[in-house]
């Protein structure tokens, strides 16, 4: 069973990261080159992968195949972990622009063989142990 | 429309993946968390804890079925995209201009994105669940992508 789930994770990225070469696939790029020079064509791949998620899990929704259950719209905005997620996303943002893509276009100009998002993944799995090593142990008690 | 147009754009990247995503989703629907399909920050952390976990003692809060298989969506995309760029002969190694400043970039977003659980593909995959939290974080995005922009172009 894991063997299963592990090559199946593997193939998702496997897809993802073939078509994400040739399109030049960004997810923080979409909504940067809208702002910067107006260009749409990465923000319309961010709109398709948005709108097929949602009539896919809409289409299950109403089959009764999964039925995603999550806090209420109000309780969720108002709550420390609704800020955490504004101010944790707007960072997100800020630093990706900064570094040039969102961490799945870094995956892939690694594979293209830029060593600049080498260092980027040195960085993002000190960043992982530095985070589970003392990090959480800071926030345990915020939320 | 021919193969090699399709694949080229990022539409059909939008459909192709989130509908791999939907499927893997239902497919472990008893081992996933929700919307856990596709995420670069919560599969390097499950990568890198069941390899730390197999290592030593150390241990991550990682989801239950992550002690037992290895996720190796990050080997995917690596292995899809040099597999591409091969095939397209845009491989080229090299180009290294800013090691600090990448340095510092990926170790704030993998920080970050752990506390959020969220890389910017899984904020988009959670808002298209129903996710409150993801979409508060899809508008953090957004306003953080804007205004990096706009100290992009002041500094200019």
């Amino acid at each position: 069973m894991a063997i299963v789930i592990s090559l199946a994770f593997l193939a998702v990225g496997f897809l993802a990261g073939y078509l994400g070469q040739n399109s030049r696939m960004c997810f923080v790029g979409g909504f940067r080159d809208f702002v910067l020079v107006r260009d749409t064509a990465l923000l319309e791949g961010l709109m398709a992968f948005f709108a097929t998620t949602w009539l896919a899990v809409l289409l299950l929704r109403v089959t009764g195949v999964l039925v995603p259950h999550y806090p209420a719209f109000k309780d969720a905005v108002f709550s420390t972990y609704g800020v955490v997620s504004v101010v944790g996303g707007l960072l997100v943002g800020f630093v990706s622009t900064l570094s040039g893509g969102c961490p799945l276009r870094h995956h892939v100009l690694l594979g293209q063989g830029r060593l600049d998002s080498g260092t980027y993944f040195l960085g993002f799995y000190a960043g992982i142990f530095v985070y589970f090593r003392f990090v959480v142990f800071l926030i345990k008690g915020l939320f | 429309m021919n193969l090699s147009t399709l694949k080229r754009s990022p539409i059909f990247f939008g459909v192709a993946v989130a509908l791999a995503a939907v499927a893997l989703q239902v497919a472990f629907k008893d081992d996933l968390p929700l919307a856990y399909g596709i995420c670069t920050v919560c599969h390097a952390r499950d990568f890198f804890s069941w390899i730390a976990n197999h290592l030593g003692k150390f241990q991550m809060d990682s989801p239950g079925f992550a002690s037992q298989a290895l996720v190796l969506t990050p080997i995917g995309l690596v292995a899809g995209s040099l597999v591409a760029s091969k095939r397209n002969a845009e491989f080229k190694l090299g180009h290294q201009a800013h090691p600090v400043l990448m340095f510092l970039c990926g170790a704030l977003v993998s920080m970050i994105g752990l506390l959020i659980m969220s890389c910017p593909t899984r904020i988009l995959l959670r808002t298209a669940f129903g996710d409150t939290f993801g979409l508060l974080a899809a508008v953090g995005l957004f306003c953080g992508i804007s205004l990096a922009v706009l100290v992009m172009k002041l500094r200019r």
